[in-house]
């Protein structure tokens, strides 16, 4: 029997380390296409290709990928670090993630929604 | 298009069917080594078999979706984008946390040969992240028509104005 455990161990990590190897490589060789990540869709009635929205540099989008690839890369240290038990994770490391993908969210509601929003206000609801 | 469609599943037939008839017969093979030449009375023979057997299969439906990804035939290249064009911060996070999660429960695993405590502050991490993908969706959704169509761009024009926008190129869908 621990032969087929350390079977399925060995088959898991191929499987897996296969999986995120592929996905690695092709978001390096650009298949997986990263552009426009740090660019919010904002209303714009003068966007050149009038669909009445236009891409700008967003500082939200900035924060939330600074904040999660600090949390990321911390947790995986702690797991290096200690791999007998998922790490606890602090309240503050909680705190900063919902925060930062709180504003993310405001930032991109704020884009989107809301000259829709004045614009409903505007018309009575 | 019926014609493509009729191709499609003949290449798909001809992929699979090969692939399954390999599948199955190696987990006989792999069953039927077991079941003769490991040591131990039959029952305890023929759990290791039916365990080696599923392995096998397993793993070769692993590796026939792993080769697939990489060559191309199951398409990931859209994984990170949003549907009017570029690629979303919100997926990409969701990648992340969803590979280092499943990174360290495999480590966890390996280490410890036991399933380990999830604790609260994991599920936390994950909530949080699952829940920016599915807010995010949700306000993309609201607030931008996608490629196929959808929801116009509002105006500040009187609601009963908008009806002599619609015509105007800045009213249309793209």
């Amino acid at each position: 029997m621990n032969s087929l455990a350390r079977l399925a161990l060995w088959e898991t990590g191929f499987l897996l380390g296969g999986v995120f190897g592929v996905v690695f490589w092709m978001l390096a060789t650009g298949r997986i296409s990263l552009d426009g990540m740090l660019e919010a869709d904002v209303r714009d009635p003068d966007s050149p290709d009038q669909s009445g929205f236009s891409a700008a540099p967003s500082l939200g989008r900035a924060q939330a990928l600074a904040a999660t690839l600090f949390v990321a890369g911390w947790y995986l240290l702690q797991v290096l670090h200690n791999p007998k038990e998922f790490p606890r994770l602090p309240n503050g490391v909680i705190a900063v993630m919902g925060g930062s993908h709180a504003v993310y969210l405001a930032g991109k509601a704020y884009g989107l929604l809301w000259d829709r929003f004045k614009a409903a206000l505007r018309n009575g609801g | 298009m019926a014609d493509a469609d009729e191709q499609s599943k003949k290449d798909w037939k001809a992929y699979i069917y090969p692939v399954l008839k390999n599948s199955l017969i190696w987990v006989l093979v792999v069953g039927a080594i077991v079941m003769v030449f490991l040591p131990g009375d039959h029952m305890g023979r023929l759990t290791l078999a039916i365990g080696f057997g599923l392995m096998v299969l397993i793993f070769l439906y692993g590796l026939m979706i792993l080769l697939e990804i990489a060559n191309g035939k199951i398409d990931l290249s859209l994984l990170l984008s949003e549907s009017t064009g570029g690629a979303s911060m919100s997926r990409f996070q969701l990648l992340i946390f969803t590979f280092v999660i499943a990174l360290s429960f495999f480590l966890l695993v390996a280490n410890s040969k036991q399933f380990p405590n999830v604790p609260p502050d994991v599920l936390a991490l994950l909530g949080i992240s699952a829940s920016t993908y599915a807010v995010s969706k949700g306000i993309q959704a609201t607030g931008m028509p996608s490629k196929t169509g959808g929801t116009p761009p509002p105006t500040d024009q009187p609601a009963h104005d908008q009806s002599a926008q619609k015509n105007t190129p800045k009213g249309l869908n793209v």
